[in-house]
């Protein structure tokens, strides 16, 4: 049996007395989009963090190809564990330009000036960015640091291409867009949203959040068609009224 | 925490702590078992303790007030438009002059057998000589202008901050007059607050100008007694009552900031700034900036008027071409030490978990509310070992004293700026697989450089005109500027103490005009 690229199990994670994320395990095939769905302060944020490596959580573990991340006396971190992610807020460096931010990582892993200009002109080909290689983040267009970010991320080949909330400040053209650009990727990505027209729009696996715990995970069909808790119930039928469950 | 982040954090903050706390520090902690030449009730009994209270805290209050009287408008004036640079440069100007060269010239003007006073009496036959200068009012009319452009600065970094949205609300329920006074003013609060403090803070631990306007406050007194007797017991005896002041403005500081920042240096195009007719009408900034503009220019204009020729000039350089060059470099090397120290213990303090405690913080500015004239007790008590004794014979011991006092505030002001670079800048850097190290050097540090290049300005200023701790820690003969300009205020001629302070002057604005015209392309320098 293959092992899957994403293995979560009972992660626990609390801040004071709030429990940002009670026993959540999953695992995710390789290949597969998993979109997080949930309404904002469920624990979305917090459990990429965690598989990124930028959190350790109080208890459970990661697994990224059947290598484990964190638990006792184990640690990987966020540089060793072939993770991409972007921020809601992009974080792009404002003081590199678009080659800069997307050379970087493959400077730091030692790539020769020549092989880094080739790889970084075929990602930016692939994302229609070609002409902007020179230009600093604050002259771009929301959408065209979106594309950036989105090379940043994908230039150094991740294993798992983590997304938090990345289209928030999109409009629905450009969400369109962007939607349809990652779908066409060959990768493993884990989508977080709150938005349900974009969740559902992203097709691939769905995952249900509420509080801090994972309320439900599978098909797109299979939840819309039963969903397990009233919490899925309503919070899938409330705004996308797609489905009469 | 890998161990490269480890190592470089740790030995930041062993630095800082061997710099800034371990001075004032052993100070305190030996505080019982020094012998000093007299007793500590009797003392604190004494009559004096009051006097050199109420002088110094007169001093400070005034010097406060006169701060608030011009230092908030010229904020408000500045801080509610954008591109202020050059009235930012000419407000610069009273920091770039000495407190005690500002007091001179005022003496120049108008002290008795000042210039105007004779004038007067010549013309007018008027008898203008009052001692009022001499007084602590006058010492703290002086420290006011000298130091008004902290608050102004503190202002116009606040108006950045503010959000322009809150008044446009207000705009709906308020008068204009009503939403400066109940929107703008209040949301100001903190910044005003802490401006004032440290206004309060620079001028009662000043050392120079009631010494040379013959005031006893405690600065005098603690820098006398030491020099006098050489009892470090006795001294930091003497000092407990300013100390219980300066540590209480440092936590009023704590609770006025509340975890926000003290320096912000937000970029061009997320500047905020007042949306109201009031603070950006012309006749306001006329009013506003007048006055300022002249207490500014005066003492320039004295010192440039006392010197009389281009020759004077070069005679007095000629002079003192030693101390110049002493002081330049000198004060070159401490404030960038200082500033690479305080760039990664301000990370340390930023972006670790022990460094967000309202504790850890208040102790490390500390040491910058403390007189430099204490400091340099400590500094001597701790660098003047065995072993360790060719420090504390070479000039070396001047930076680490500079050092003690500057870097808690150049930290701060890089601290502040570190938390304003988002977090993810860095985290997105870790999953670019780029080390620690690499993302401090390729990340932190290009955003932080506004920041550095802002710590050392003002470290450099303030140490290149430090007076009161380098005249105990100086070692024999060497010689600074500002040593050499208060010795020439006792014994020698009023144009050559001119010229050399116009020198020190210029000591400070060229590599500032340096500093701004390179550093033009540096994204939020400017601001």
């Amino acid at each position: 049996m293959k092992i899957p690229l994403l293995q979560v199990e009972r992660i626990r994670q609390h801040f004071g007395d709030t429990a940002a994320l009670v026993d959540v395990s999953f695992e995710l095939p390789e290949d597969q989009i998993l979109t997080i769905l949930g309404p904002s302060g469920c624990g979305k944020t917090t459990l990429l963090r965690i598989i990124a490596g930028l959190q350790k959580p109080d208890e459970g573990t990661v697994w990224i190809n059947g290598q484990k991340m964190n638990g006792t006396g184990t640690w990987v971190a966020p540089q060793q564990r072939s993770v991409g992610m972007i921020f809601q807020t992009l974080a792009l460096w404002p003081h590199l330009t678009v080659e800069g931010n997307i050379g970087l990582g493959l400077k730091a892993r030692g790539i020769k000036k020549a092989d880094r200009d080739s790889t970084i002109e075929e990602v930016l080909e692939k994302l229609q960015m070609v002409q902007h290689l020179k230009r600093y983040p604050h002259t771009l267009s929301v959408g065209e640091q979106q594309r950036v970010a989105l090379a940043r991320a994908l230039v150094l080949q991740p294993r798992l291409l983590l997304l938090d909330e990345p289209f928030s400040h999109l409009d629905l053209d450009l969400r369109e867009d962007l939607i349809t650009l990652i779908k066409g990727l060959t990768a493993t990505i884990i989508f977080v949203t709150h938005d349900q027209h974009d969740a559902l729009a992203m097709g691939g696996l769905l995952a249900i959040m509420c509080k801090g715990r994972l309320e439900q995970i599978g098909k797109q069909e299979e939840i819309l068609q039963n969903p397990a808790t009233e919490f899925v119930r309503y919070f899938v039928r409330r705004s996308t009224g797609l489905f009469n469950g | 925490m890998t161990p490269s982040k480890a190592f470089i954090l740790g030995l930041s903050l062993v630095l800082f702590a061997l710099i800034a706390l371990a001075p004032p520090g052993m100070l305190l902690l030996n505080l019982f078992s020094f012998s000093p030449k007299i007793s500590i009730w009797k003392w604190l009994l004494e009559r004096q303790v009051h006097l050199l209270t109420l002088h110094s805290l007169n001093m400070a209050l005034v010097a406060t007030v006169t701060a608030l009287a011009l230092g908030l408008p010229v904020g408000l004036a500045l801080g509610s438009k954008r591109k202020p640079l050059l009235f930012g440069i000419i407000f610069f100007l009273p920091l770039a002059i000495p407190p005690y060269l500002t007091a001179s010239c005022w003496m120049g003007l108008l002290g008795r057998g000042g210039i105007l006073p004779h004038l007067a009496h010549e013309w007018l036959g008027m008898d203008a000589r009052s001692s009022w200068l001499g007084g602590a009012w006058g010492a703290g009319i002086v420290l006011g202008l000298s130091y008004f452009p902290v608050l102004t600065y503190m202002v116009i970094s606040g108006m950045r901050r503010l959000d322009a949205h809150l008044e446009e609300a207000a705009m709906f329920a308020l008068p204009e007059n009503g939403i400066l006074r109940k929107i703008t003013l209040p949301l100001l609060f903190p910044q005003i607050g802490t401006g004032l403090l440290l206004v309060f803070l620079l001028a009662i631990t000043n050392y120079a100008v009631p010494s040379l306007l013959g005031i006893r406050t405690f600065t005098v007194k603690i820098y006398t007694y030491f020099s006098v007797f050489q009892d470090i017991g006795g001294a930091v005896l003497l000092s407990l009552p300013l100390l219980l002041i300066c540590l209480v403005c440092v936590l009023l500081l704590h609770h006025i900031m509340k975890g926000r920042v003290f320096f912000s240096l937000q970029q061009g195009e997320e500047m905020g700034g007042s949306l109201l007719r009031l603070l950006n009408s012309k006749l306001f900034k006329i009013l506003a900036c007048g006055p300022a503009l002249f207490v500014t220019c005066t003492p320039i204009l004295f010192l440039l008027f006392q010197t009389g020729s281009f020759l004077s000039l070069k005679i007095a350089v000629d002079q003192a071409k030693e101390s110049i060059l002493t002081s330049f470099v000198l004060a070159l090397f401490a404030s960038f030490c200082i500033s690479i120290v305080a760039f990664v213990s301000g990370y340390a303090l930023e972006r670790t978990k022990w460094g967000k405690g309202g504790v850890t913080r208040s102790l490390f500015f500390f040491p910058f509310a403390l007189p430099s004239v204490l400091l340099s007790i400590g500094v001597i008590f701790f660098w003047n070992r065995p072993g360790i004794v060719l420090v504390y014979q070479s000039l070396l011991i001047i930076t680490i004293l500079w050092g003690a006092k500057y870097l808690p505030l150049a930290q701060r002001v890089l601290a502040d700026h570190i938390r304003q670079i988002p977090l993810e800048m860095e985290e997105i850097a870790f999953l670019s697989q780029l080390s620690w190290t690499k993302s401090l050097c390729r990340i932190v540090w290009p955003l932080a450089r506004p920041g550095f290049l802002v710590a050392w300005a003002v470290t450099y200023i303030f140490c290149l005109s430090e007076l009161g701790g380098t005249l105990l820690v100086i070692p024999p003969g060497a010689d600074t500027m500002p040593v050499r300009l208060y010795n020439i205020m006792h014994y020698g001629s009023s144009s050559l103490l001119a010229a050399l302070g116009l020198v020190l002057i210029m000591m400070t604005i060229i590599p500032m005009g340096l500093l701004v015209w390179c550093g033009k392309g540096i994204k939020g320098l400017r601001d």
